[in-house]
């Protein structure tokens, strides 16, 4: 039993049958959680990667104002008080990324849900959502700003309630840089509900502080395991070149509606290590929460 | 803004230089991206997507949609000249279109498709424009309950693909449902028939599937018996060609208006789209055209119905796109990337205050659709000349593009091997007498099916049965499946009438649902029952959601599978006791062992291309072939050697790079 395997199909393919020549690079969503809880298909290590460089997507949660009945839901503060009415989330199958993170932050919150799963796609949730058939779901930054915005939040159907945040020092989850002030992180609204410095339990806060984490790399340029050094040297220094170009910054927040947040080929190489290294009962829980879910 | 403005300033948009400019170019290339098995108007958006950044909205808009357009006027040219699916939405054109052909009607069948094409086209633009106030209580209004049950409606066209055997169409439609279910289940977790082969984690990839089970045997067949495509001589059609078919499409406008309406509506719905369109087109002209007898072989009006949808389609799968900013498929995806790259917000203000960047959009597809059939219609005849041509001479060629369009989705050998595998079963299905339609068409509805009705169940619980859409379609899907019972009946009625007037000796082979050959039958029907075995004791152990699909498809299946067995074995018997009518032929054993000798053949080209890579082989499969099969001199095998290189390095490593597969103990010759 594992997570997600067909994210997992991209870096074995390039690691099995990429070139070494250097003109190979691979661009994709990193599986973090597929390697975290050992999934079959991923045949490479995450870390063994030469890392070009990587780009971070926070993820933001949205809801309809009207989830609660005979509530309006005006901001986030609106709905943590809610423990028992089920809120309606979407996702893609119950041992996807979004089912895990949805579940756990709702449980983490004491929020009852009725969670249906096995959507193709945001796009099939959003529609769902308009439909009024689900309350909940959560997008990336760039999908936040490029579909959900004016689909959503701008017609006055949904407010957007958190985003994961980074994990910061002392078992803190920080709030993103790259995600307005006004878009709260989750340990804001855990605290807010909770009381200050509170925490929910280890396993589940441990969890959502390593998909916090691996937000911060979400989709990554790489290269496979023995190629040509000078190859991954260049393009490091071109991506390096490209994270502070300003015509580039400029297209991408025009394209994503936030700024660029993104990781050096130096410094993504590191960050990994320290995601995918979980202590084994964090991986035993994880696997156990995504297997209790499958109908 | 009002709405006559936004309808004048879009049309300015369009006309405004250079985005007339680049239409034609968008055009050009989406013609050639149709007409190219396995690239596709996906591809195509793909690769011309980074072009855009820097353009103006319009121009953007008119370049990548002038592409967008034409991908399915031209996949045509494929499906009738080849029997081989241009695009995903031309699948259905192959079953009157290619027997046209095969009959010397290409250029009828072309002249019919293309102004159709246009018609639909222009139409689905129109009806776009008309459905833009309607358009959010018609998306709002059909959710997953709504879209099993089409997918039922769906299944119900069946019978008008089943040819004569009710229990063989039904029974290869499980098939394909089953086939369907291959890969991993999101909504279950669960991995299933994937043999421990990542491959088929993603599920059967529907190119390499389709192009095997449709083109290898029609390829083999060219092959083994070196005829041209057209059975008839040149001089021997008097169908007037083009024109010809440009009458038939403005005779039969009723049957392409409705099903550009078909085209519309189903392209607005999220989901469903391309791969099903033709196929719900095609099986509503089949159900609802009187005298239908030649459905399947080779009547105009099987053309004229998917190609009005598909290109109509388009239209409506615009709509949930700029209105909701949701995608209804992959290129449409893409489309959102060049809203977001032009900085335009896509969703309900695209119908209000940004409505003349909407009609920008649809003012490009009117004319995209104009420019491309117009195009076309002026080539269409020289391009049906390849009809004509020696079986030996045009094989080589059409095994090269069926071979890397099998290869370009995913550039793996486990889409060789698909190929093959279908090209295999497609080959003993049409020897059989199996239709082949039904199983492509449970493969595309398989998915979706099951799929809905799973989310469906988790939003509304049986209430999803009973909602009002839902009841309204039951509905035609009873009074469709009474229409069809009713149909079949009077055809079999008919036949022995039919076949007391023929004269003449019965063909040597089967033709598809048509002549029946129980040798080789019964071993399909063998086969197919033990897939649905395996298929239910495997699916056993899984939980229920990813299990009760494939276990109800399993049974079904069973059944279906051993009532054909049950026929086959009565006309075995049949013919040895000399009793068979003359629908019933037995196999030709010259020309099976040389179809055999054939396929070893393909199956050679995926042995060397492991030894010497995949390159060379296609290029040394070309002059062997014309060698030892075409008998032809070293002129002609070195000239087309050298062609094919060519071909092959400017198309695929140049306009659409691939991974070629070279083993690894040779060097690389491709960066």
């Amino acid at each position: 039993m594992s997570l997600a395997p067909v994210a997992s199909l991209a870096p074995t393919s390039l690691a099995e049958a990429g070139k070494t020549n250097g003109t190979m690079m691979g661009v994709f969503t990193i599986p973090i959680m597929a390697q975290v809880m050992k999934t079959p298909e991923l045949r490479v290590d995450l870390s063994a990667f030469h890392y070009v460089g990587a780009v971070g997507q926070q993820t933001i949660g949205h809801i309809r104002k009207d989830a609660i009945p005979g509530k309006t839901i005006n901001n986030w503060k609106d709905m943590i008080a809610n423990e028992t009415h089920p809120i309606r989330t979407g996702g893609h199958g119950p041992t996807s990324s979004k089912d895990l993170r949805t579940r756990l932050l709702f449980q983490a919150m004491k929020i009852p849900l009725k969670h249906v799963t096995g959507y193709k796609s945001g796009g099939q949730i959003r529609a769902a959502i308009l439909k009024d058939e689900l309350d909940m779901t959560a997008d990336s930054l760039a999908g936040y700003y490029g579909r959900v915005h004016a689909q959503l939040i701008k017609p006055g159907i949904s407010v957007p309630i958190w985003h994961i945040g980074t994990p910061g020092p002392n078992n803190t989850i920080l709030h993103s840089p790259s995600v307005p002030k006004d878009i709260p992180s989750f340990q804001e609204v855990y605290e807010a509900k909770f009381g200050k410095g509170a925490r929910p339990d280890r396993l589940i806060w441990n969890a959502i502080r390593t998909i916090g984490a691996s937000r911060e790399m979400l989709r990554i340029l790489v290269f496979r395991k023995g190629t040509d050094p000078q190859a991954v040297s260049e393009m490091r220094a071109a991506w390096d070149k490209t994270m502070v170009d300003k015509e580039f910054l400029a297209d991408y927040k025009k394209v994503n509606g936030s700024a660029f947040g993104g990781l050096t080929g130096a410094e993504a190489q590191k960050y990994i290590k320290s995601i995918v290294d979980v202590p084994k009962d964090l991986e035993k829980f994880l696997l156990d929460y995504a297997n209790a879910a499958r109908g | 803004m009002t709405f006559m403005e936004a309808v004048l300033d879009g049309l300015r948009l369009v006309l405004v230089w250079p985005a007339p400019g680049y239409m034609l170019l968008g055009v050009a290339i989406g013609m050639f991206f149709g007409a190219v098995p396995g690239l596709g108007g996906l591809v195509g958006m793909a690769i011309i997507l980074p072009f855009t950044f820097g353009m103006e909205p319009n121009v953007a808009f008119a370049f990548i949609l002038g592409m967008y357009a034409v991908t399915t006027t031209a996949d045509t040219l494929s499906s009738v000249l080849l029997g081989i699916p241009g695009t995903a939405a031309s699948q259905a054109t192959i079953l009157d279109g290619y027997p046209m052909a095969q009959r010397g009607e290409a250029s009828r069948a072309l002249g019919a498709a293309y102004t159709v094409s246009m018609i639909g086209g222009v139409l689905g633009a129109v009806f776009l424009a008309a459905s833009i106030p309607l358009v959010r209580p018609i998306i709002l209004s059909f959710s997953e309950p709504e879209f099993f049950a089409l997918a039922v409606l769906g299944l119900t066209m069946v019978a008008s693909l089943s040819g004569k055997s009710i229990f063989k169409g039904t029974a290869a439609a499980c098939f394909g449902l089953m086939l369907a279910t291959i890969g991993f289940a999101e909504f279950g977790g669960v991995r299933r028939f994937w043999f421990g082969h990542n491959f088929l984690l993603e599920g059967l990839p529907i190119v390499p599937y389709v192009l095997g089970m449709f083109a290898i045997p029609e390829v083999l067949e060219l092959a083994v018996r070196n005829t041209s495509i057209s059975r008839v001589q040149r001089q021997e059609v008097e169908t007037g060609g083009i024109l010809a078919g440009m009458k038939d499409a403005a005779k039969h406008w009723w049957l392409g208006l409705r099903c550009t309406v078909i085209g519309v509506y189903i392209g607005m719905l999220p989901g469903l789209g391309g791969s099903i369109v033709d196929w719900v087109a095609y099986g509503h002209a089949a159900q609802s055209e009187k005298n239908n007898e030649n459905f399947g072989k080779g009547d105009v009006r099987g053309v004229i119905a998917p190609e009005a949808a598909n290109n109509a389609m388009k239209g409506g799968a615009l709509l949930p796109t700029i209105a909701f900013a949701i995608p209804g498929s992959a290129s449409m995806a893409i489309l959102l990337s060049a809203f977001l790259i032009q900085g335009l917000e896509p969703g309900p203000q695209m119908l209000t205050e940004k409505l003349n960047i909407t009609f920008t959009l649809v003012w490009t597809l009117v004319i995209a659709n104009v420019a491309g059939a117009v195009i076309l219609l002026l080539w269409g005849s020289q391009a049906s000349k390849i009809t004509y041509l020696q079986g030996h001479i045009i094989v080589p060629g059409i095994m090269l593009v069926v071979f890397m369009g099998a290869w370009v989705g995913n550039g793996t050998l486990g889409n060789w091997i698909v190929l093959l595998v279908f090209g295999f079963i497609g080959y003993f299905m049409k020897l059989g007498g199996w239709p082949r339609p039904p199983i492509v068409l449970g493969f595309v509805l398989g998915k979706i099916m099951e799929e809905a009705l799973n989310i469906a169940m988790q939003t509304h619980g049986t209430g999803s049965f009973t909602r009002p859409i839902v009841l309204i379609i039951m509905v035609l899907v009873i009074v469709t499946i009474i229409s069809a019972v009713r149909k079949q009946r009077k055809k079999s009625k008919l036949i022995p009438i039919v076949q007391a007037k023929e004269t003449g000796a019965a063909p040597m082979v089967s033709e598809e649902g048509g002549k029946d050959c129980p040798p080789a039958s019964w071993p399909v029907s063998v086969v197919l029952l033990g897939i649905f075995v395996y298929c239910f004791i495997e699916a056993t152990a899984w939980s229920f959601s990813p299990r009760i699909f494939p276990h109800t498809v399993a049974i079904a299946g069973f059944i279906l599978a051993g009532g054909a067995l049950i026929f086959d074995l009565k006309g075995m018997a049949a013919m040895r006791a000399g009793t068979a009518g003359p629908d019933v032929v037995g196999i030709d054993g010259a020309y099976f062992r040389k179809s055999m000798y054939y396929l070893s053949w393909m199956v050679g080209i995926f042995v060397l291309t492991l030894i010497i890579g995949q390159f060379p082989t296609l290029i040394l499969f070309i002059g062997l072939y014309l060698k030892f099969w075409g008998n032809f001199g070293w002129k002609v095998i070195l000239g087309y050697m050298v062609g094919a290189t060519i071909f092959l390095l400017v198309m695929f490593n140049e306009i659409v790079p691939v991974l070629w597969y070279e083993p690894a103990h040779l060097p690389s010759f491709f960066t």
